[in-house]
């Protein structure tokens, strides 16, 4: 108890607090080998009772394999555990769980048929007899709302609930079961700023109660804005670990790349061209049939980035997917570089340079059962040199396929390993590849950088900017208003499905997008 | 073949790790052998407790069904439905379609090449053979291509589709045999028979092996250039393993959907049909025993891979082979042949669902078509139950 009131009072004091008691984790030489890569090269840890302790890192630096390794989902090579200064081994999450570590993946774990409430209780069922306790578990569930000061809507399936609400009922899930250490993977990289930000409310409060918080992330601008101690890690090593006072993101940023890295070059403003997109009055529905795009029209001009800033679920989505040709609109017409092709498949659409980075890499973006190879042939099904007469040249693919690996700098596979073998930069890199490589007219380009580590956010910018220059046309979707001001020549605002703002590159700061984003202006 | 260089080995979340393991790559092969010695194994324990010699019932298991030329020769004849139906099925299911319909092909295919065996007999044998077939491979195409239509253009479920229609072939080929063309003075329902010029000359004397096991060999061929070579198989293959990727990168869904129906009953039209012109020689009612159904286990023992579906037909055809002989020469029910062929389904089955990490590693391993299910249940084991339990009904174990 003293130990949660001194970790609360004073959170950056908890290194020198260390002597006193031994820290809530420490790891002492962990070290974990894949094949012929250390993911984990000998890394000592300490994190003190109670508190946000932040984890950053570039994709792949052996952030996850760490925490992994704490949960018990990766058995470590060499090196010691310790908990309140007793070693422990933790061999499964079961055994993690037992001991108060808790920890909510990048992608939950929730069953998506059952109800909020059954999901809450999975595990260990409050029973009376043979009979699931309901009533007990409806009061347990209260509880735990309450100390998180949140809601949950207990009786509606898991289907049916929005993403922040299934990652607070995942946070509960460990409540529930005593968690006291909770370790989160990248917790933001699908949630909307507002989610985000609820999410850091509940977070505060959980480290308020003295809970020991362990928050993976690339983001520096989370770490600063939640973490009191901050450790960074590089090729499997920590390269430093510091309080959030009295450090920058500039100087975290150094830390996590290893070397001064260039900020995106804003590149120079070129008189726009010929009109390459053209939207005119485009409605569009979901998939529930609501009028989800109402009455749009803009147009996009070659050698121009159109930024199109938004809260999540404003519309976009079926604008892009529109654009695309994966939806028909309900009314409305889309003209590229002055034709129609609103009718068009979105094979016809792409042969005429229309390029398309998904938002969601994993299931749309990328097959990661398939090949890097065959991710890469993809789009080039009409490339005579590699499919010719209804035949594949398999060498010829591979060939290709090595060349945009080399070109975009995608590392962790040839062209044969699966795709599911690289990281999300890496992943993202490919992806971008691939598309670039045909020069497109237009660019669809939806979240390109998320979940993406700074070195790659960098490199996909740079790729962006020569595009533009190259005289594409390309419409910028993101959540990052930054990444949007940065590269947009002009920035397009979507409210409740209505286009409601187009503004010149030089009006748009982030306090004015973000009132047009929230219908405030 | 996949070379596995995770940069990190930092696994995608809700993976388990994925580091190279190439020892489980050497284990492969053990692991595809796992079904049979389990089967053989359980198969021996049977045998045991009812009092019988299992190693004896073994030998004269391989005897019968590989002990010389005529053996083998009976073996590849009895194989030869079930390769071509395997390939079917497998063709449908890499590409996401789980179409378990391929016995409705098969009965329409066969009737097709009855019919016209029985009725172009003024042609010149080798065209009626080749009408015939042609015939029962439109047949078969056309019958799946209604279920087809309906998933590509209003999304029915294919599951559901295809099995019903099985009913609907085998009933529909049924009243067309009882009714309009019955064979006279013949009391069992059966057609006519086929012109003898139109029948499939032997390749061995005293054997049925024709050169419709050439030719299922040939589509097997097909096969494997389908979905290493073609274009058209890369599309198929893009569709099962990521239908929302295959859309974003233009392949039309519903064209591959089509496709896919089409060359799966195709294939199982012609099942049919060579049945016909080379072991029945005409239309018999309900003829079948479920060779449509024992398709689906040759494509999931075969992992999708044609060497894989290959290995497995031989190994249905030398059990039924074998069994069928066993019973003449011992007291051995022909039951035991089929809780062999069961327990090797089952445990097939287990390897499927407990190694997804092998299946889904490198995309030139299959894995079984992705739907909605309920949790701790594997697809192919829903389907191969629910075809068992259909076929059951009908009783194709007759």
């Amino acid at each position: 108890m003293t130990e949660d009131s001194r970790a609360a009072g004073a959170p950056n004091s908890g290194a020198s607090a260390s002597i006193l008691a031994p820290p809530r984790v420490r790891i002492r030489g962990l070290t974990k080998r894949y094949g012929g890569i250390l993911a984990n090269d000998g890394v000592d840890l300490e994190i003190p009772r109670g508190g946000i302790h932040a984890i950053v890192g570039e994709n792949g630096a052996g952030k996850t394999t760490l925490m992994r390794a704490l949960y018990g989902l990766v058995e470590p090579d060499s090196g010691v555990i310790e908990l309140d200064g007793v070693p422990v081994r933790i061999a499964t999450p079961a055994q993690a769980i037992a001991r108060g570590i808790g920890m909510v993946h990048q992608r939950f774990e929730l069953v998506e048929q059952l109800s909020a409430l059954e999901n809450l209780a999975l595990g260990d069922l409050p029973h009376r007899g043979l009979m699931f306790d309901r009533n007990a578990a409806v009061v347990r569930a209260r509880e735990i709302a309450a100390q998180l000061g949140t809601t949950m809507d207990w009786d509606r399936l898991v289907a049916h609930l929005t993403v922040g609400a299934r990652q607070r009922l995942e946070i509960m899930r460990l409540l529930y079961r005593d968690a006291d250490i909770l370790i989160f993977d990248e917790p933001t990289s699908v949630l909307t700023p507002q989610e985000a930000d609820d999410l850091f409310g509940v977070l505060r409060r959980m480290a308020g109660q003295g809970k020991t918080i362990i928050f993976i992330t690339h983001k520096l601008r989370e770490v600063f804005a939640i973490a009191e101690q901050v450790t960074v890690m590089r090729r499997g090593r920590v390269v430093a670990s510091l309080p959030t006072k009295g450090s920058d993101p500039q100087r975290l940023a150094t830390l996590i790349v290893g070397e001064q890295f260039a900020s995106p070059v804003r590149a120079t403003t070129i008189p726009p061209g010929k009109p390459v997109l053209e939207v005119d009055r485009l409605s569009i529905c979901d998939d529930l049939g609501n009028l989800t795009l109402r009455q749009a029209s803009f147009s996009i001009h070659a050698g121009e980035i159109v930024g199109l800033a938004g809260i999540e679920g404003s519309g976009q989505r079926e604008l892009v997917e529109a654009l695309v040709g994966l939806r028909r609109p309900v009314t409305g017409t889309i003209n590229l570089r002055g034709r129609p092709v609103v009718t068009a498949s979105v094979w016809e659409r792409r042969k005429r340079g229309v390029a398309y980075i998904s938002e969601d890499r994993d299931a749309e973006g990328a097959c990661l059962p398939a090949s890097l190879a065959e991710n890469i042939f993809s789009i080039e099904r009409d490339n005579p040199t590699l499919a010719r007469g209804g035949r594949l040249n398999l060498a010829a693919i591979a060939r290709f396929a090595r060349s945009i690996l080399s070109r975009f700098d995608v590392r962790g596979g040839g062209p044969q390993s699966p795709a599911r073998a690289l990281s999300g930069g890496n992943l993202q890199r490919l992806v971008l590849g691939r598309e670039m490589q045909r020069t497109p007219t237009l660019l669809i380009a939806a979240h390109p950088t998320r979940g993406v580590d700074v070195r790659g956010i960098t490199f996909i910018h740079q790729q962006l900017a020569e595009s533009r220059a190259g005289g594409a046309a390309m419409l910028l979707i993101s959540e990052e208003l930054g990444e949007l001001i940065e590269l947009s020549d002009r920035l397009l605002v979507i409210f409740e499905g209505r286009i409601t703002a187009n503004l010149a590159a030089g009006e748009a700061t982030p306090e004015r997008l973000g009132l047009l984003m929230t219908g405030a202006a | 073949m996949s070379q596995v260089t995770a940069e990190t080995g930092i696994p995608v979340a809700g993976q388990e790790t994925i580091a190279p393991s190439r020892g489980l790559q050497l284990l492969r092969p053990l692991q595809l052998a796992g079904p049979f010695v389990v089967a053989l194994i359980v198969g021996a324990i049977v045998l045991a407790a009812s009092g019988r010699d299992a190693a004896g019932t073994y030998w004269l298991l391989l005897q019968q069904s590989l002990g010389g030329p005529t053996e083998i020769a009976n073996t590849l004849v009895a194989a030869t439905p079930v390769l071509l139906t395997g390939l079917a099925t497998a063709i449908a299911f890499r590409s996401g379609m789980f179409n378990v319909g391929v016995e409705g092909s098969l009965y329409v295919g066969a009737f097709a090449a009855a019919w016209a065996g029985f009725t172009l007999t003024r042609l010149p044998g080798p065209i009626v053979i080749l009408v015939a077939v042609v015939l029962a491979g439109l047949a078969g195409a056309v019958w799946a291509l209604i279920p087809g239509i309906l998933r590509a253009q209003w999304r029915v479920d294919e599951v559901v589709t295809t099995l019903m229609l099985n009913y609907v072939a085998i009933l529909l080929t049924s009243w067309l045999v009882n009714y309009f063309f019955l064979a006279p003075d013949i009391a069992n329902s059966m057609s006519p028979l086929i012109a003898s010029d139109a029948r499939l000359a032997p390749l061995l004397p005293r054997s049925q092996l024709t050169i419709a096991f050439l030719l299922a060999l040939v589509v097997t061929l097909l096969y494997a250039y389908l979905f290493n070579r073609a274009t058209i198989g890369y599309q198929l293959r893009m569709t099962g393993l990521n239908p929302r990727f295959a859309r974003a990168v233009g392949i039309n869904l519903g064209r591959s959907i089509i496709v896919v129906f089409l060359l799966s009953g195709l294939i199982g039209g012609f099942a049919g049909g060579l049945q016909i012109l080379g072991v029945n020689y005409r239309f018999i009612d309900h003829f079948s025993p479920g060779y449509g159904f024992t398709g689906i286990a040759v494509a999931l023992l075969g992992r999708g891979h044609p060497a894989g579906i290959l290995l497995s037909a031989l190994f249905f055809g030398a059990l039924s082979n074998g069994g069928a002989m066993i019973q003449l020469f011992s007291d051995i029910p022909l039951d035991l042949i089929n809780i062999l062929q069961g327990v090797v389904m089952i445990f097939a089955v287990i390897e499927l669902s407990r190694l997804p990490a092998c299946l889904t590693r490198c995309s030139g391993c299959w894995r079984p078509p992705r739907r909605p299910r309920p949790p701790s249940c594997s697809p192919p084991w829903v389907a191969w139950s629910t075809a068992r339990v259909a076929s059951s009904i009908s009783g194709w174990n007759r």
